[in-house]
């Protein structure tokens, strides 16, 4: 054909299209299908695409459904959430087990890869916690996962943490440093941005997103002080942040809870246009500007199980696309399985404890 | 102080004129200018007098720094043919104009991201070199993106 374009330009739109245009473009030929599939083609689209079209990722375990659910929002005017992500995993809430489970997900693809159980299992002690972190490391071309398990009852043991590598797809211990005296650990929502949800099935479950290298941990130190704890996913190695000496110190559980105009709130995120995205007490989600000092409303009274909302940026990859189907939980197996009925007796006594909530004060 | 002008030549031997302090915004540009002075007329082989009069009127603008994001975008907009939006990038590319090869690139990837591959394959000008087998078996394993 006549007056071919150069590749440097076509390289250079194609990385500005939404995934699901790539994924179908592979057919265009074959010179597009090993562009697309590349390293260096993931990174760049990871970067144009994402850099111009803001959006938010919400989870929430709405009780209605009886399941988790995912929700893109836009970072425009109006805040507005797109369709619906259909997740790997619909469990209901009685199901939330303490199965070692960690599935890898990225819904931009739609691939999700389920992890070999890790070493330290879930079950070894009775008050188990886990936190789990995703991101990805530049110089291995690599994307990790770290796990670190503590225990709920005895403070003073030592957490384990254990590291997966998708490449190699096994877990690896990492020795806790010994000078840092970790009581309670919480994870850090805020300095990251999505490429693939993970989730675990666990209980405790908290999940977090990130294709950042440095991995950050709040937490609070034996000697009744918050500190940042850090986690570099090229190095492997803990590091840490001192807080201002003179940061209130606050039960663990609220060291997220900030009031915000006239509502007691948990800031969850700061947008674009630095718009603070918070929970307000019942799960709703709540825009404030602080300029005009005014809140929106985004999203209906819902009844959700208590600290299941979560929200992180929504950035598009192209990771796992050369990932093999998870046999177990195949897209279609999914769908089928949307069972629309929920548990009334579950929904009754968490009803119950919401109007407790919103007319007890 | 006079302001220096610079003369683009196009392709078709189209002679442009355009302050310096304005031509620089290409990287291009300015590292020709860097080198030699640029004193005689820059010659830009690649670039057609059409496409070359709107990058002037581009690098033309007067643009509080604040609004240009939205006048790059609107000046991209008024030229939605996908034709002209490449030769448009391309020449951006050419002469390391990133804010104008970032609009126009993104406009055409708005434009084709919902095209069939045979719409694809004509607006870029890509020759179809897989056989109807191979199609297939991307269209089987990613039955939900088509």
């Amino acid at each position: 054909m006549a007056n071919q374009l150069p590749n440097e330009l076509i390289v250079e739109i194609l990385s500005r299209l939404p995934s699901k245009s790539l994924i179908r473009f592979q057919s265009v030929c074959k010179s597009w299908r090993s562009l697309i599939t590349s390293t260096e083609f993931r990174l760049m689209h990871f970067h144009n695409f994402n850099k111009p079209n803001p959006r938010y990722l919400v989870r929430r375990f709405e009780l209605r459904e009886n399941r988790e659910v995912y929700t893109v929002y836009l970072d425009d005017q109006l805040f507005m959430p797109t369709p619906r992500l259909n997740s790997p995993s619909v469990l209901p809430v009685r199901e939330y087990t303490t199965k070692d489970e960690v599935i890898l997900w990225n819904p931009a693809v739609r691939r999700n890869v389920t992890l070999i159980p890790p070493i330290f299992p879930n079950s070894y002690w009775k008050d188990l916690y886990l936190v789990l972190g995703f991101g990805y490391d530049t110089v291995s071309d690599d994307y990790k996962v770290v796990r670190v398990a503590y225990d709920g009852l005895f403070f003073s043991s030592r957490p384990h943490v254990e590291i997966y590598t998708v490449k190699t797809a096994v877990w690896r211990v990492v020795t806790f440093p010994d000078d840092l005296c970790c009581f309670f650990i919480c994870p850090n929502h805020s300095y990251t941005g999505t490429l693939i949800a993970l989730r675990s099935t666990f209980r405790n479950e908290r999940s977090r997103i990130g294709y950042n290298r440095h991995h950050l941990i709040r937490c609070l130190m034996f000697h009744a002080r918050y500190s940042i704890m850090t986690f570099d996913m090229s190095t492997e190695g803990f590091g840490e942040i001192e807080l201002p000496k003179d940061l209130p110190l606050l039960p663990t559980t609220k060291v997220v809870v900030t009031v915000v105009g006239e509502f007691l709130g948990r800031v969850l995120q700061v947008r674009n246009n630095e718009d603070l995205i918070t929970e307000s007490g019942c799960g709703d989600l709540t825009i404030y500007n602080r300029e005009t000092c005014h809140y929106v409303y985004t999203s209906s009274m819902r009844i959700m199980l208590e600290d299941t909302l979560f929200v992180d940026r929504y950035q598009e990859s192209l990771a796992l696309l050369d990932a093999e189907r998870d046999a177990i939980l195949d897209e279609a197996k999914v769908e089928e399985g949307q069972d629309e009925r929920f548990d009334d007796e579950s929904l009754a006594r968490y009803e119950a404890r919401y109007l407790i909530q919103l007319f007890g004060e | 102080m006079s302001k220096k002008t610079l003369t683009l030549m196009s392709k078709d031997k189209q002679l442009f004129n355009i302050e310096e302090h304005l031509a620089v915004q290409s990287v291009t540009i300015r590292n020709m200018v860097k080198e030699d002075g640029a004193s005689s007329v820059i010659p830009l082989p690649r670039v057609d007098s059409e496409t070359l009069a709107l990058v002037i009127e581009y690098l033309n603008r007067q643009q509080a720094p604040e609004e240009d994001e939205d006048y790059v975008k609107k000046f991209v907009d008024e030229r939605g043919e996908i034709p002209t939006l490449l030769e448009l990038a391309q020449a951006a590319l050419d002469l390391d104009i990133k804010k104008l090869m970032d609009a126009a690139c993104m406009k055409v990837a708005d434009l084709i991201k919902d095209f069939t591959l045979e719409e694809v394959r004509e607006a870029l000008r890509i020759e179809n070199d897989r056989t109807p087998e191979e199609e297939k078996a991307i269209r089987d394993e990613f039955q939900w993106a088509f």
